[in-house]
This record gives C-alpha cells, structure tokens and sequence, in this order.
C-alpha cells in the first residue's frame, strides 16, 4: 500500500505507522465529564465503510495526518495534514 | 591541559565501493537544524543569502547549503549560523553520520535500500528526502557531487553493512 | 530422447548433473524436467498421501508433480519444480518423499489403504483415542505425508528485498505481454515487464507457429531486444506474486537458481514494485482431464509436450497419444510428426471434431484408463462403448486451457464463467489500476493476443495521459477455439485431480455427499487445491464436479479463493534484508570501541548496545564486578555511558506552555540553569515516562527521556502539538545523538570534574540540579547535576565527536582515584537502592498515585493525563503501591516476578497481594532488596509477606519496607 503525504508525496506504506481514529484530534475540556472522556479515550465506531484514521510520517517528514479510508476497499480517499485539521477545530 | 581528540562518525569505516559505486565520508561541515518560531526566512536570507527551501528540496550551493529536513525544519549545512532571529537554532552536527554517494550505479544500488522512488524524475538533482534506508530513519540529498545519506551518528556501522549488502547485491 | 535439429537448447554447451545420485547430461538451455524427460527419465516422485509413482506433468511453475530438492549441504532447496529449474553444469536434484528409493517406496503401502484414507480421514481415522495424537498419528502423519525436507542447518543463501517504481507494469512476456510493454513505451512511460522464465516470449517460445512470416520464437527474441532497446526494464526469471493495494506488486527474481550456490550475491529478490497501471499477461494454463489412474508417470498435459518437444528438442515418449476435448490437442500431433515421433492415435471426445492429422484419430472416443508399472505402457480407450487397448508411453492431455486469473483474485475479486472457453476469466476491475490482456482474458489465438496485449497497453498509456500510439497486429495465426467440457471421464477407479495433494474425484463427490457442498468447505474437507500449486491444474475441474454432484451450475458454484503468492516464495526471500545484521540498526555509543576492549559484555537496551560491568583480573563472576563497581560509586568516584537516554531540544516562546502540558509539574517557575524532574502521563492517567528537564535559557529547554521510551516520547510530542496544541509557538527536535554525556558519580565526582573542565566548579557555583554550558578540555559542553545513584553526581556532555576521548580521558581520571568506569548492572544496583524508577516500574499499567507521585500531578494547570487520572478507580487507596522489600532472612535471594501474599495464605491468583519489579543485591546492605507493588502498601510498613516465585520456586518472607533504601534525606546528593 501507499499513502500520499501531503508534504513528502506518495510513498511506502512502511514510512507510515497507523495511529488510531482521527477523534483523538477531539480531545474533551477537563472538565467535561466521564461520560465524554471514557468515549474519547476508549470507544471507537468500527464500521464498513469511509473512517478516519490517524497515521504518522514516522520514517519521512514526522507529519500527523488525517487519513480517509474505505474499509471496504482499502481505497485512501484523502490524506491532510492533522495539523490543518486540529486548527480548522 | 588533555585535549579532546575528534572522531568522525563513520571513522575506520570507510570507505567502501563496488562496480559502480563509491562510497566516502565527506569532510565534516556544521550542521544546524533550523525551526520557525517566528520569522525564519527573513533572518535566514539576512544572514546567510539563503533562501528557505521548499519541502523535499535545497537551497545554496556547497558549501552553504539549507536542505529540507521535516515538516518543522530545514538544516543548514556548512556555515556556522550565528542568532538567527525567529530560528529555533539547534547544533546537530556531530549527530549525523553522512555518507557520500558517488558512480554511475548509485541509485541501483540504493534500490535494495530504500522505498523512495530515486528515478529521474522523481528525485532530481536537488531533492532532499526523509525515508528508511534499510530499518534506519535517514535523510536522503542529491546535489551535483552525488547521492548524500544521513543516518544517526550510533548506527554507522549498521549503514556501512547495509551499504556493502546492497553493493553485493548489484547483479 | 533427444530430437534432432529441434529446440532452443545449446547443443555446442553439454551439461553434466546428477539426480538421485546418478550423473546424467543435457545442455545449456534445459530446465532438470525437460533433462530428465531427454534422459528418459518418467518417474521423478511420489504423491504427497499415496505415494503414488508420479511423472513430469507440465512444463511451467505449475508443476505438481515433479518437486526436487536441488543443492547440497546447508545450501539444498527442497520443493524446486523441475521445469522451473534451469540446468547448470554440476547440478545435483534429488527427489522426494521416497524411501529407500522412488522404485522401491516403502510407504507405497498407503495406497493398498486408499479404502481408508478418502477425503476427510484425518478427521476421521485420528479422532480417538486423543493419547494417540502427539505419539503415534502425528509423526506418522508427518513422515509419511510430505514434501521435501529442509537441511536442519542454518541457510547460508544471502536474500535481498528490492524496491522498483514504474508507470506501467506489465505481468507475463508473453504475446499480449511484449506488445502491452511495446504500446506504453512507445507512449513515452516507463515500463517494467516481467515474466518466470529466463527468456521472454511464453507460449511462443513453445509452438511451431509464425508471426509476421518468422518463427514466433524469433519474433519474440528480437521484439525483447528491441524493447530493452526503447527502455523497457527486462525483469526475467521474476515472477509477480502478488497485487496489493495502490499499484504495489510483490515479484520474486530468482538470482542464483541457475547457477551453482553463492554465498557472495543474493540467492532470490523479493521485489516491491509500485506500478501506476498494471497489465496482465499472465496467460493460460492448460487442466488436464479426469479418469482411472491419469497420474501415472507419461501422462502429461498437450502444451507440455509441445513445449518439450519444440523448445528443448525433447520427445517425452517413443509413442505418443493424444487426447483431448479441445482443437489446441491436435497440433501437438502435428509437431510430434514433424519430429518424427510415432503418434498412436489422437482421441478427440467431441464425436463432431475436425482432426487434420496425419495419425489414427479417434473421434468421440474417451481414455478411461492406463497401464504400466511405474510408467505408462498402455492406454485404454472407450469408442462407441466397446474398450480396447493401445500401446503408449506417453499421453498427452488437454482438457482446455484456463486463464492464468491469479492476480485478479488477490483483493478479493471473483473471477466470471465463461461458458465458450468453458472456464473463469477474470471479473473487471477486480484490481485497480490492473487490465487483463490476452489468454489471461480468455483471448485463445496469437493474433487475438497479440492485438489485445497492444490495447491494454495503450490504454494503461492513455489512462496516464500519455499519448499512445496505435500499433498494427502483427500477422499471426488468428481462429477459432472450440471446446466440449469434458471435466471426468466416467468410469470406476480412482480419477485424479489434485495430483499434488492426491485428491480424487470421488472424494470430491464424497465431499458433496457429505454436504460439504460449499466450495469452500469442499476445499477444505478433501485439500483439493491446497497444495503448493493452489490447484493451478485442477481446480475447475473440481468444481465442475461439485457442480454437477450439487446439481448446480459452475457460476453460482463460484470459486474459492486465490491468495498470494501466485507461485511459492521462501520466507528468507520475504525476510530478506533483516538476516543476521540486517535485523535491526545497532545503536553504538561513542565508548563502545573503549568498552569492548575492556571485555565488558554488552546488552541490548532496544537498539543501543550498553555495557553490562566491566570485568577485572581475577573476577569469575559478574556479581564480583558489579559489587566492586557499587563500592566505587558509594566510595569514590564512577563513569557511566548515559548517552543513549532521549535527549529533546524544545525552543520557542511557548516552550514553558508545551511543557506544563505533557508534563504533571509547573516547568514555567523553573529558573534558567536549572533542572527539574517531570513525570509524563499518557491520556489515560497511566505513567507514561519520566526524566529530567533543564532550563538552558529563556525560551531554551532539554528535555530528557528513558532509553527505552525516547521514540515514544517524541512521537508523543508531536502528537500535542500538531494535533492537540498547534497554536503554540514551539520547536523541538531530537539531539540525543548530537551529545556523548557521561554520569561521573561518587563522592570525589567533583575532583574529578575539575580535572577536566575548563572552570573549576564548586557547590555554590552548581548546586544540585543545576545545569549550564561549560567547557570540557577545551570543547563547549554542557554539565547538570543530577544523580541516578544517590551520590553527589553530575552528567558531562559534549558533541559526540570528542565522546570516545572523553570516556577515555574521564576512566583514566577515575581509575587513578581508584575508581573507575561503571555498567548497567551497577546502575541497576544503586537506583534500586535509592528507589528510584525505570520501566520495570511504570510499565504501563501505574499511576502516578502509585509510584507515590501523585502530588507531583499540579493543581494549577491541566496537562496530558490529568482528568483520567483522578478516575476514582486509579486513586483508591487499596490499588496497589510502590513500596521496598527485603527479605527477612538475609541470606535469602529475591526474583523479580515474584508475586507476594498475605503470611499465612496459599499462592493463588485469589489471594494475590501485589508483585515484584525490580531486584538487585545491595553491596552496601548486604543483602538482597527488591521494589514492588503491594496492595495499600503505603500504609503497610513494617508487615511481613508471603514471597513467592512459581517459575523458580522461591517461597520465604520479605519485610515492607520504605522504597529508599539508602540516604532518604538525600544528603550525599547535596554533599
């Protein structure tokens, strides 16, 4: 598989390593409760379908990205820059 | 009063070659890694005449050179860089092993290295790149003088073995 | 039997090899099947269960039969196909899974138990009684079923993995693949075309047709020259094994099989191509037909023996007869002819065919047997219901042809029935980016080949915005193929159809009988299609049968699935690159030439090799060592390699913010020249690391990590602030490699400093945890005081350049004071002593409140961490503590692992109290002491537990004691 990086262009999917959803980018204020934080932390939607994945640049660039997918196919539909993503909010 | 005695990073290592590659240890020049806090390319270009180099390329000539490092910083490679107003200025130089590149089969031979796309079009003379270099985080340049590899300074000889595989490799 | 004047073979360069012992000659251009076959040689192995005599069945990677082990001593391969495997002078093959001989098998008795060993009888024979499994079915299950043996010694091959990129690649060298490359080179792309064998061409290297007036095999070599000429990159002897997903092929380039062993150059490369667009070339394979006992060695497929006779000059047999249900059957009859090879009969099943041959032809006439000990000698023909014999040593079968449709079926594609050839052709766009051209496609005649690889090509150009030119089709023999299905001949007896796994096609209507009528289940209940060749030959046979034993028709019968590797890949090739060496970077510290030759042995801490003592004359055990390099320390003064904690340079005007937010503690209130510990939670509320931090200036920190944690922590930091925190105005950047830095500890640690630097220092000027730039023998280094032994200590860095200098210069200092350098075994001992942390103790599942930080957590501030830790479940004051231990006998050994129960209570998981971290043997105690964590331990000094080590069956009582061990007011760190 290859990912296109936003800063470095496509590559190897070995440069990459998976970081989880891309709700990590959503953390809670401190003081929103459990409830809130137990889903942030612990629980994740895992559908068929269109996610969206954090992966990181780990052996190029170092660059977050936000990464969708279809579960189906494999098919990478976008790759951005979780940094742009997280100052979008 | 002793003195400190210097050693390169790849000293007693190299160099290398097989047909059609060579492989040598540049002489030792400052690297400084170089991050934005505000203002960077202005102060880059007052002090040194450097432009900031765009991702995956370089600017300069040898001698004073700034390479694109990562999506934070770009390293520049030769003079000292004095205060550079708005740089997060950090000494890298001893941290780097830099291995340099020449022959006519470099680019064959570094196939068996790394995943980066090193044809013509894709990595011109003047491209910088971050990539794996068998299971090591390196920094691959290409300027007129050849092929440069940078691996951390601890795992030259790991680089230098791999090298010697990936030559043997070479049909 | 050689045929003169025919095939592609050197005559001017004999060859000399050796099967099963016996030296035998062919020529440079064989492959070991088609030498074998000149030699007369038809039994070369026995089946995998029955052990059945068994011959050359094919000419092609699909070979099931013909499996050799080739090579000697640790260098020998087993499971080498034979028509794979090209000759070269020396060659040494033996067959397999014979013993004593392939003759004389002794386990040919296996099948006089055929009765009994029909589809699912290990399922059925090996259920009881279950004692019996371990001892008596499974050796006897392993020996008698088998494939070759693997040598038991280390392989000495050297493998390589390789990367390639293209625009187009283009599977199969074949007619449709040379002209696919020709239309997307011509187009201006870059091209890769790849393909098994040594020379490409396919099928054309193997039949007697023309193309544009010239032999095809002609034709072929010079349209490859030519294309190497334009650029297109020629990868022979490499088959593409697998598609996965965005255009990454997987390819196996078999380097050294052609010539004897080296150790020097790469045995196979496993190759990554990432490819725009792909073509598939790959195409036919030709199945072979079902009835009694069509596996005996002479029975081959129709294109083999046109492929043996017409590019090896090799007769497989003396009398040859056809059979056949197709029109591809009959010009082997005409290429048998013409190199004057007696043809017996050819039988064409269909009774309306059209044989022009000049030989008996028997026309809707069937095979439905053979005769011969150990070879064919007789066939059996039925026509019009009356049976009669007819003398031949080879048969030559074609049930059809089925496009090579391997590749389409990698991401999950069902291939599509075609009922005109009879066969699954493959479903579009199974594979993005991936085409299927010519008999891959079902496409049966040259011509149609020739002009649809061209298409595709031009296509997979156009695709890419290239401009593709529009080839003409070379003239070729274009047609018609005309085919009757003709899976089974009906009859009695045992008809195989997986040669390679022995399954027949009773077993497949057994399996159907058995309501094993999914595919799927079939496959797995009689292993029809398991075997190594994934039933490239006859696995649509099989499910014909199944279809017609179900009553229903092939399309909604399906397929089961192909999985990678087309072909069968060695795992060292899959491996390569991460032998030996090659497994993982070593990290070296700048002391490791000055520490080896010392003789200390070294460990791994992750990547980086550190030392574990530094052994002196006279010492036997490492104890002695570690125990002297303590008292040096505690006494005088020790030198200790840190460099290879995570050293992280964090600048910007929000550097104090950034680090308030990773860290539990206040770092904005930290003065400059000043170093502060920090603790690191993940989000969780669990610890995540700890370490040091120095104030260098204003906005100018270095942050320390564990060893162990340093990619951890970086990755972390880029993770709030990228994705979390990207409006703060920070940078940071790894120099853990830029600094060699070296504990110098003890009491006389500052004489020693002041031997070495540039200024002398004293308390006043760096008072603990301080830090600041300062000269080291004439170098700009950095100094901070801090200890992670409890004494009065300091770590001195400077660039790494001057590291090994200055270990040596620091060790000579040291040992003239009589102390000297100290390792990770003395390191342990006195941190432990001073119950100080490392990963053994925040190993992921502690809290902050565990480890008796839970103060350090700052009220003022949020940071990473804080909300979850304060989860009631992680605060509760029954979870279990950090506390010290020791044992009340003092002569007593603690293990780490040990877990610790209430006195009196029995070891079970029920009454568990806690566990054992960390254990060392205090030199300056005298005997043993432990951390651990134990259930409220905070309040319960002074109790006695039950200590208990199941693995290494320690059981005694150990005393809750205080973590700190010596100095709890810290006053040496001050001295």
């Amino acid at each position: 598989m290859r990912l296109k990086c936003p800063i470095c262009g496509e590559r190897d999917s070995r440069e990459f390593t998976y970081m989880g959803h891309a709700s990590m980018l959503e953390r809670p204020a401190p003081d929103a409760g459990d409830v809130v934080w137990d889903d942030y932390l612990h629980n994740r939607e895992n559908i068929a379908g269109v996610v969206e994945e954090l992966w990181q640049h780990t052996e190029g660039c170092g660059a977050w990205l936000v990464v969708q997918r279809d579960t189906r196919t494999h098919e990478v539909l976008g790759v951005k820059l979780a940094r742009e993503v997280a100052r979008a909010g | 009063m002793v003195k400190l005695i210097a050693k390169s990073a790849a000293e007693g290592l190299l160099p290398i070659s097989g047909p059609g590659v060579e492989v040598t240890e540049p002489a030792m020049e400052v690297l400084t890694s170089l991050g934005d806090i505000g203002g960077l390319a202005a102060s880059l270009r007052k002090a040194h005449g450097l432009a900031l180099p765009e991702a995956g390329g370089m600017t300069g000539t040898e001698g004073k050179r700034c390479v694109w490092f990562d999506l934070s910083h770009v390293m520049l490679i030769g003079p000292e860089p004095g205060a550079l107003k708005g740089g997060a200025v950090t000494d890298q130089t001893d941290a780097w092993c830099r291995v340099l590149l020449t022959g006519s089969r470099v680019a064959e031979m570094l196939a068996y290295l790394t995943p980066l796309d090193l044809r013509e079009a894709s990595f011109p003379i003047g491209s910088a790149a971050r990539t794996q270099v068998g299971h090591m985080s390196s920094l691959i340049l290409r300027h007129e003088g050849g092929y440069e590899l940078f691996v951390f300074r601890s795992m030259a000889a790991t680089l230098v073995h791999e090298l010697e595989e990936a030559i043997k490799s070479l049909p | 039997m050689r045929v003169e004047g025919k095939g592609r073979i050197d005559r001017s360069r004999p060859v000399d090899f050796h099967f099963d012992g016996v030296k035998y000659g062919g020529y440079a251009g064989d492959t070991l099947a088609s030498a074998l076959l000149a030699n007369d040689i038809r039994l070369v192995g026995r089946s995998f269960k029955y052990h059945r005599p068994r011959g050359i069945l094919s000419a092609g990677s699909e070979e099931p039969n013909a499996l050799m082990t080739v090579g000697e001593g640790a260098a020998a391969e087993p499971n080498i196909r034979a028509p794979m495997q090209e000759l070269y002078d020396g060659l040494v093959a033996r067959s397999q899974n014979a013993w004593p001989s392939l003759k004389y098998d002794v386990l040919e008795a296996n099948d006089l138990l055929a009765p009994f060993l029909s589809a699912g009888f290990y399922y059925k024979t090996f259920m009881w009684p279950k004692s019996f499994w371990e001892g008596v079915y499974e050796p006897f299950i392993r020996r008698a079923a088998g494939l070759g043996a693997l040598s038991g010694e280390a392989n000495p091959s050297m493998y390589a993995r390789a990367f390639a990129e293209c625009d187009v690649l283009v599977i199969g060298g074949g007619p449709a693949g040379l002209r696919a490359a020709r239309a997307a080179v011509e187009a201006g792309l870059d091209v890769i075309l790849a393909d098994e064998s040594w020379e490409m061409g396919g099928r054309l290297l193997s039949e007697t047709e023309e193309i544009e007036g010239q032999p095809a095999a002609a034709w072929a070599e010079a349209e490859a020259v030519s294309l190497a000429d334009m650029g297109v990159r020629m990868m022979t002897r490499t088959t593409v094994t697998g598609a996965y997903d965005t255009g990454v092929f997987g390819a196996l380039e078999k380097r050294g099989h052609h010539t004897p062993h080296r150790t020097d150059a790469p045995h196979e490369v496993f190759w990554r191509i990432a490819a725009r667009r792909a073509v598939l070339c790959a195409g036919a394979l030709e199945r072979p037909i079902a009835f009694r006992n069509n596996d005996r060695p002479g029975v081959m497929t129709a294109g083999a023996v046109r492929s043996y006779v017409n590019r090896f000059g090799v007769a497989p047999g003396k009398r040859v007869a056809i059979f056949g249900n197709n029109d591809s059957a009959h010009q082997t009859a005409r290429d048998l002819l013409g190199a004057g090879v007696k043809v017996t009969a050819v039988i064409d099943s269909r009774a309306d065919a059209q044989v022009d041959v000049d030989a008996p032809v028997i026309t809707g006439g069937k095979v439905v047997g053979t005769k011969g000990r150990l070879g064919l000698e007789q066939i059996i023909v039925d026509e019009n219901g009356t049976t009669r014999s007819l003398m031949a040593d080879c048969l030559a079968i074609s049930g059809g042809w089925n496009p090579t449709v391997h590749l389409t079926c990698h991401m999950n594609g069902r291939p599509v029935w075609e009922p005109s050839i009879a066969s699954f052709v493959p479903a579009e766009g199974a594979v993005p980016g991936l085409s299927v051209a010519g008999s891959a496609a079902g496409i049966m005649d040259t011509f149609g080949c020739l002009k649809s690889g061209a298409e595709a090509g031009a296509a997979a150009a156009k695709d890419l915005g290239a401009k593709a030119p529009k080839l003409p089709t070379p003239h070729a023999s274009a047609g018609t193929y005309q085919i009757e299905p003709l899976w089974a001949v009906p009859g009695k007896g045992r008809a195989w159809l997986d040669f390679q796994n022995d399954v027949t096609v009773k077993d497949i209507k057994q399996a159907a009988q058995e309501n094993y009528a999914s595919v799927e289940h079939m496959k797995r209940y009689t292993t029809q299609g398991m075997a190594t060749d994934q039933g490239k030959n006859s696995n649509v046979a099989a499910l014909a049968i199944l279809a017609d034993a179900t009553g229903r028709g092939l399309p909604e019968t399906g397929t089961t699935t192909f999985r990678p590797p087309y072909s069968p890949v060695a795992i060292a090739a899959m491996g390569a690159g991460a032998q030996g060496k090659g497994f993982a970077p070593r990290r070296f510290t700048t002391s490791h030439a000055a520490t080896i030759k010392r003789g200390a042995p070294m460990i791994e801490a992750g990547l980086w090799y550190r030392p574990s003592y530094y052994p002196e004359e006279g010492e036997t055990h490492w104890r002695e060592s570690c125990d002297r390099e303590v008292n040096w320390v505690r006494n005088v003064v020790g030198v200790c390699d840190v460099s290879t904690l995570g050293k992280i340079d964090i600048q910007g005007p929000d550097a104090a913010a950034f680090l308030e937010m990773v860290y539990t503690g206040a770092f904005s209130t930290l003065k400059e020249g000043r170093v502060r510990y920090g603790l690191m939670l993940r989000e969780d509320g669990h610890v995540m690391d700890d370490g040091t931090t120095a104030r260098m200036g204003p906005e100018h920190y270095v942050m320390t990590t564990t060893t162990a944690a340093a990619g951890q922590v970086m990755r972390h930091l880029d993770f709030v602030h990228q994705c979390l925190a990207p409006e703060l105005n920070v940078s940071f950047i790894s120099t853990t490699e830029q600094w060699a830095q070296f504990a110098v500890a003890g009491p006389r640690s500052r004489e020693l400093l002041n031997a070495v630097l540039d200024t002398a220092i004293d308390d006043e000027s760096w008072p603990f945890m301080s830090c600041g730039e300062i000269g080291v023998a004439g170098v700009p280094g950095r100094l901070f005081r801090i200890s992670f032994s409890g004494e009065h200590a300091y770590e001195v860095a400077v660039p790494s350049r001057y590291g090994d200098s200055l270990f040596r210069l620091l060790v000579a200092q040291a040992e003239a004071m009589g102390g000297g350098a100290y390792g990770m075994e003395a390191l342990n001992v006195m941190r432990i002593e001073k119950g100080f942390i490392t990963h053994a103790e925040i190993h992921g599942r502690t809290t902050a409140f565990d480890i008796g930080m839970g103060r350090m957590i700052s009220p003022k501030k949020d940071c990473i961490g804080k909300t979850m830790a304060a989860r009631p479940g992680l605060v509760d004051e029954d979870r279990e503590q950090l506390v010290g231990l020791k044992p009340v006998d003092p002569k007593v050994s603690l293990t780490a692992g040990a877990h610790l129960y209430n006195d009196g209570t029995s070891p079970v998981a029920a009454n568990d109290q806690g566990y054992v971290t960390s254990v060392a043997h205090s030199p300056t105690l005298g005997h043993d002491i432990a951390l651990g964590f134990v259930r409220g331990g905070r309040d319960r000094m002074g109790e006695t537990m039950r200590f208990w080590d199941g693995l290494r069956d320690i059981d005694t009582v150990v005393e809750i004691c205080s973590p700190v061990f010596l100095d709890p007011e810290g006053e040496k760190l001050r001295g």
